[in-house]
């Protein structure tokens, strides 16, 4: 048929160009995409989209600018983070307290390289206090959780307990650091996909607690059905990466002679009731005390504290309401436990 | 060793600089381009290499022995050992299984009781890619259209060119070996145009083919899942992601043969903006179509004996055409359609030609009529295509719609966000009939548009190596 002027197959026409023509579009190219990367660095620092990672660099930061020693030093995951209100012990105890609890892929590992840094820049703490979930003692560790670490490249293998990472690991951490347009990938398409949240939740000054306000029935339902799998798809395990941090916590008490509390998470109290559960649970209690065990300043608080479905956000992590009731009973467990001996 | 993988990226940059370093010495760098191309083809399954060597010195010999014979007899023997032990080679990787199957159900359908013979057999890549290949070299000597290879180097790149090797363009001897045998000499332009084919290669298959996979996958593979629009959404997803997969593997392969100093056909010209089945085919894998073309249609007696005779040769060549694609029925099937659309295209075609005599504004309204109209038509075959069984065509067809669920408007601005790209650069290469339009922009507009794409391959390209859908034709 005869086609209208314009509908004709298209050519392929090479237009002669100069090689120095190439290789300025290439550079610039490369100008831009980096321009565009270090403007995403910015952007991410700034309108951070994934929380967890943001704190473990916020509670770094408040870790390098404490200029006093404190009189309790919390640590944890985020179950702490939302679990352990600072004001309340400092309004009960009269005494000052840092709240370090970052997120449970963090590990065990984390915190024991922020104790270890305080005590070599404050000395010995009073108090310590470690808030884990059950199910953090089993997680491997994941190296985008070491890039918001503030620290240069390799520290890992200056911190105490040193850890080797593997080439590949340390170029996740290289990527995460300085190409998150490859990274952090999902951040920014999801922002691409929702332009409206672009200025939403600027970061604001590192905080040490924040939980929820509202409870969510139906998300501890959900999220206590997930454990149960889990449970019922896994054996207990301890990581090598928990398990270094362990070790060098019985060997900083000995050395360094301070209390270190060691307890679980809230937990909802029907997840607890389940049979898998509980079984998976004792497990890790057992291994948690035979790591106590090894040194008497490790005392650990064996029992969780149960909580019903309203004061939940998730099956272990509390609103504002049961934040207060946790933090009171930890309080009064601790020292209970230190009237006792 | 997929065009997207690390090993490949490597393994070229490598493979490049001493081809470069050889530059001088033309018999030298051919040889390198065997081995890297065997050494390609090997990444696969080396075992495979036998029957690429195979076919290589059985067609090697064949051409140089037709050259030398007058002898029309001979001749025709000499043609069917080429055609005979390529097609059985094709044939017994490719088809045992079906044909078993087939005849085993058959069988059973008139009440004969027949068992059940399955070979565990795997399907070489690109085997039907290089065979056809390698029979329209023997066929043209036979035909007198084409003078053999002078040594079997030259003949074993033709054959093995590892750009092109395992999902085409199909190249044509008449077109390649010249290239082979001739000093090389890259230029500049051809390298411009060659990177800017690469980097639109990887976003057509990365990001385009890729992402839409994710969308036609979950769609079609729990299809009872969906109705209405999703069911729409599915296949739009598919329609991108088989043109993105297998153009932007055309696309990459094309430019790494101009980045050795090689040109390759165009084997897709804007397929999604033909008007009409019969122009869709000279935008669609246009090496296979101008291959069947060539080879099967023309023999046959293409349109020279009377309407019902070309009604016949269009619909065996589309049959074949459809089976080439695979050992299925559903290819067939898809053959089958679209040869029933060029014939009632055809039909219909002096209709068609008093429309587009209107004045231009409605001719040029005609012209965007008649792409709606066979984008709906392609889709139809791509949702034959992509079924796994009549059911799912039946339910395809007959739930189709424009009801919403929940998920369609994550779909759409998934597939927005990848398809938007596509489209303009396409608007842009259509209106001015240029593929390589966006080489000659401005500097300030030019490379903008090349971070963009670097920009998007990198934030939406999806990481994990997805084979290209041509692979396992």
């Amino acid at each position: 048929m005869t086609k209208s002027p314009q509908h004709q197959l298209s050519q392929e026409i090479i237009k002669p160009v100069k090689i120095r023509e190439i290789v300025v579009s290439l550079l610039s190219t490369f100008a831009i995409v980096s321009l565009v990367n270090w403007a995403t660095i910015w952007y991410l620092e700034n309108y951070p989209r994934h929380v967890s990672y943001s704190r473990i660099k916020d509670k770094w930061e408040l870790l390098l600018d404490l200029e006093e020693p404190v009189d309790w030093l919390i640590l944890g995951d985020s179950s702490c983070h939302q679990g352990v209100n600072p004001k309340i012990i400092e309004s009960q105890l009269k005494e000052s307290v840092l709240n370090l609890c970052t997120f449970a892929d963090s590990l065990a590992l984390n915190n024991v390289w922020m104790l270890d840094y305080y005590i070599k820049k404050h000395g010995v703490p009073k108090n310590v206090i470690l808030v884990h979930v059950y199910d953090v003692w089993h997680r491997e560790l994941n190296a985008n959780v070491i890039a918001p670490i503030p620290f240069r490249s390799k520290f890992w293998q200056e911190m105490e307990p040193k850890i080797e990472l593997t080439e590949e690991e340390e170029l996740q951490i290289f990527l995460s650091r300085y190409f998150p347009l490859y990274a952090k990938d999902y951040s920014i398409k999801n922002l691409l996909k929702n332009p409206t949240s672009f200025l939403q939740n600027p970061k604001g000054e590192p905080v040490e607690f924040a939980t929820a306000s509202e409870a969510d029935v139906q998300r501890v339902e959900e999220n206590s059905a997930d454990h149960i799998r889990f449970v019922q798809e896994n054996e207990p395990e301890l990581s090598r990466e928990n398990r270094l941090a362990l070790e060098h916590l019985i060997k900083l008490t000995k050395s360094h002679k301070f209390n270190l509390y060691l307890v679980n998470s809230p937990i909802y109290e029907q997840l607890y009731k389940q049979k898998d559960l509980l079984e998976y649970y004792q497990q890790v209690q057992g291994t948690l005390s035979n790591f106590a065990s090894q040194s008497e300043r490790i005392h650990y608080l064996r029992e969780p504290m149960l909580f019903p479905q309203e004061q939940l956000e998730n099956s272990d992590h509390l609103i504002e309401s049961g934040a207060q009731i946790y933090t009171q009973e930890l309080i009064r467990k601790i020292s209970d436990y230190q009237n006792h001996n | 060793m997929l065009f997207q993988s690390f090993v490949f990226v490597r393994f070229f940059l490598l493979f490049y600089v001493i081809y470069l370093l050889l530059a001088r010495n033309l018999k030298a760098q051919n040889l390198l381009l065997l081995i890297a191309s065997y050494i390609f083809y090997g990444f696969w399954d080396w075992r495979f290499l036998s029957l690429l060597w195979l076919s290589t010195i059985i067609d090697f010999f064949v051409g140089k022995f037709l050259a030398q014979t007058e002898d029309i007899k001979r001749r025709k023997l000499l043609l069917a050992i080429s055609v005979v032990s390529n097609l059985s080679i094709l044939g017994f990787f490719k088809y045992f299984n079906f044909f078993a199957a087939s005849l085993i159900n058959l069988f059973n359908l008139v009440g004969l009781q027949a068992d059940t013979i399955t070979l565990n057999i795997l399907l070489p890549v690109g085997i039907s890619f290089y065979t056809f290949q390698t029979l329209s070299y023997t066929i043209d000597i036979y035909r007198r259209k084409l003078e053999p290879a002078k040594n079997l180097l030259d003949f074993g790149v033709y054959i093995a060119f590892f750009p092109q090797l395992v999902a085409g363009p199909i190249e044509r001897a008449s077109n390649l070996i010249p290239q082979v045998t001739a000093p090389r000499k890259i230029k500049a332009g051809q390298v411009n145009a060659g990177l800017f084919l690469i980097l639109w290669g990887y976003f057509k298959k990365i990001v385009v083919a890729d992402n839409a996979a994710l969308i036609a996958n979950q769609v079609f593979n729990n299809y009872r899942d969906y109705q209405g629009l999703d069911l729409i959404i599915g296949t739009l997803a598919f329609t991108l992601q088989i043109y993105g997969d297998f153009s932007g593997y055309s696309d990459i392969a094309r430019g790494l043969a101009k980045l050795m100093g090689f040109e390759l056909m165009v084997n897709f010209n804007l397929p999604y903006f033909a008007i009409n089945p019969s122009d869709f085919w000279s935008r669609w894998h246009i090496s296979l179509s101008s291959w069947l073309r060539d080879y099967l249609y023309l023999p046959l007696g293409g349109n020279r004996h009377g309407k019902f005779n070309t009604y016949r040769n269009l619909t065996l060549t589309m049959l074949l055409g459809g089976l080439w694609h695979g050992a299925a029925w559903n290819f067939v099937l898809w053959g089958g359609f679209h040869s029933l659309l060029l014939v009632v295209y055809r039909f219909f075609e002096l209709q068609f030609n008093k429309i587009s005599l209107w004045p231009k504004k409605l001719s040029s309204l005609y012209v965007l009529v008649q792409m709606l109209l066979m984008l709906i038509f392609t889709n139809i075959g791509w949702i034959i295509f992509r079924s796994s069984s009549l059911e799912q065509i039946s339910y395809f067809l007959t739930n189709l719609g424009f009801t919403p669920s929940d998920k369609s408007f994550y779909f759409w601005k998934d597939l927005f966000l990848i398809a938007f790209p596509l489209l303009v650069m396409q608007i842009c290469q259509y209106f001015s009939g240029d593929l390589l339009i966006v080489t000659k922009f401005q500097f300030w507009l030019r490379v903008p548009i090349y971070s963009f794409l670097v920009i998007w391959l990198i934030v939406f390209g999806v990481r994990e190596s997805v084979e290209f859908i041509y692979f396992q034709f």
